[in-house]
């Protein structure tokens, strides 16, 4: 679905049809935007903020900060990356608002040299392999859903989104091997807390 | 039954080649780096293993539920869109201007009025050894040797007459 998406994408640019929507008042333009980024943002923000309300709230906010912004956006064939930094931001200060959210979201990177999964082993199937197989979606939604917020987004915007991860690195203002370390993190940690449910289900079995 | 260690602390080195795995996704299929590396995992059972993982979890990823925002706020937000150009109506982007600050106006300001104050001030100085002055002050010094003159004829005329009275005779 959502690689369906980013292919409409590269067909037109979103960029110039921001501005032709900025510039000349083409709602057309506008219409394109909203077709390529509102349900992806919308995707975005309910992982990112975890219930359909806020998301709502949130992508409303969104949506009215591109409008109130369209004169800081410069042509630089990053619209992606501005509208989902603008994204980012507003998650940003829901997390600082709710306090708790706070900790988990700034501790993010010491979470480096806490002990993460190893590689499985090599015979019978990886939980991950087992949770595809079941198509047992919710596990995997809970696992995603468990990632610290930086790691998470990460996730999301490469693996959902498609974002290239330089495009993540401006989203997130952070260096690119940041982004890397985070992406490798949300792999672990998605196994790790599909091991723990198999565990978990093996015990209570 | 079989018991396999699932968790250890990971090192530098480990962190590092993981961010390397990860960072092959952005390449390109034909690119010269991807191919070295899929080459290595053709001889490296657990690179192989990692690359696999790395691309399931992304698979997984866009088999993600994706509920659908309410049909409702969309159009809230196109009709913000069309109101934000009904009171900005199709303006182009604002340039970035030259803008001169209220603080820079006042500073500018004030620099004026001192330049203007020390010419002033230089001009009074260098007055003195103007060509007018200088004839001013050639005048003066006339006007003065001539009281000076006439001071010592009064005080020439006072004393004569002063003899005169006291001794009878005029000198």
């Amino acid at each position: 679905m959502m690689s369906k998406t980013m292919n409409e994408a590269t067909q037109s640019d979103p960029g110039r049809d921001f501005i032709r929507y900025r510039d000349d008042g083409d709602f057309a333009a506008f219409d394109a935007i909203m077709d390529r980024f509102h349900k992806p943002l919308y995707v975005y923000l309910y992982r990112m903020l975890g219930r359909a309300e806020e998301a709502e709230d949130a992508l409303q906010e969104v949506w009215l900060k591109v409008i109130a912004q369209q004169d800081k956006y410069r042509d630089e064939g990053r619209f992606t990356a501005w509208i989902y930094r603008i994204a980012h931001n507003h998650c940003l200060d829901l997390y600082r608002k709710s306090k708790r959210f706070v900790q988990a979201y700034e501790n993010d990177d010491e979470n480096d040299s806490t002990p993460i999964v190893d590689r499985l082993a090599a015979e019978g199937p990886t939980p991950l392999e087992t949770a595809l197989e079941n198509e047992d979606m919710q596990q995997i939604e809970n696992a995603v859903g468990m990632l610290p917020p930086l790691i998470r987004e990460v996730y999301l915007l490469r693996a959902v989104e498609e974002v290239p991860f330089k495009e993540i690195a401006v989203i997130q203002d952070a260096p690119l091997g940041t982004v890397l370390s985070r992406m490798s993190q949300a792999v672990k940690g998605i196994q790790k807390q599909l091991s723990a449910s198999a565990s978990l289900a093996e015990e209570t079995a | 039954m079989k018991i396999h260690l699932l968790f250890h602390p990971s090192g530098p080195g480990e962190s590092a080649a993981a961010n390397e795995v990860v960072r092959m996704l952005d390449l390109p299929d034909d690119s010269l780096e991807k191919q070295a590396f899929l080459d290595r995992c053709a001889v490296d059972e657990g690179l192989r293993r990692d690359w696999e993982t790395v691309n399931r979890t992304m698979a997984m990823g866009r088999r993600l539920s994706s509920p659908e925002p309410p049909a409702a706020l969309r159009q809230r937000i196109a009709a913000a869109a069309r109101h934000d150009k009904v009171i900005r109506p199709f303006e182009p982007a604002a340039k970035p201007a030259f803008r001169v600050s209220g603080w820079r106006w006042a500073w500018a300001a004030i620099f004026l009025v001192m330049i203007a104050g020390g010419a002033a001030e230089f001009q009074n100085q260098s007055s003195g050894t103007s060509i007018s002055s200088i004839a001013q002050n050639d005048a003066l010094d006339q006007e003065l040797l001539s009281l000076d003159e006439e001071m010592a004829a009064l005080f020439s005329d006072f004393e004569s007459q002063f003899e005169t009275a006291f001794t009878g005779t005029a000198s």
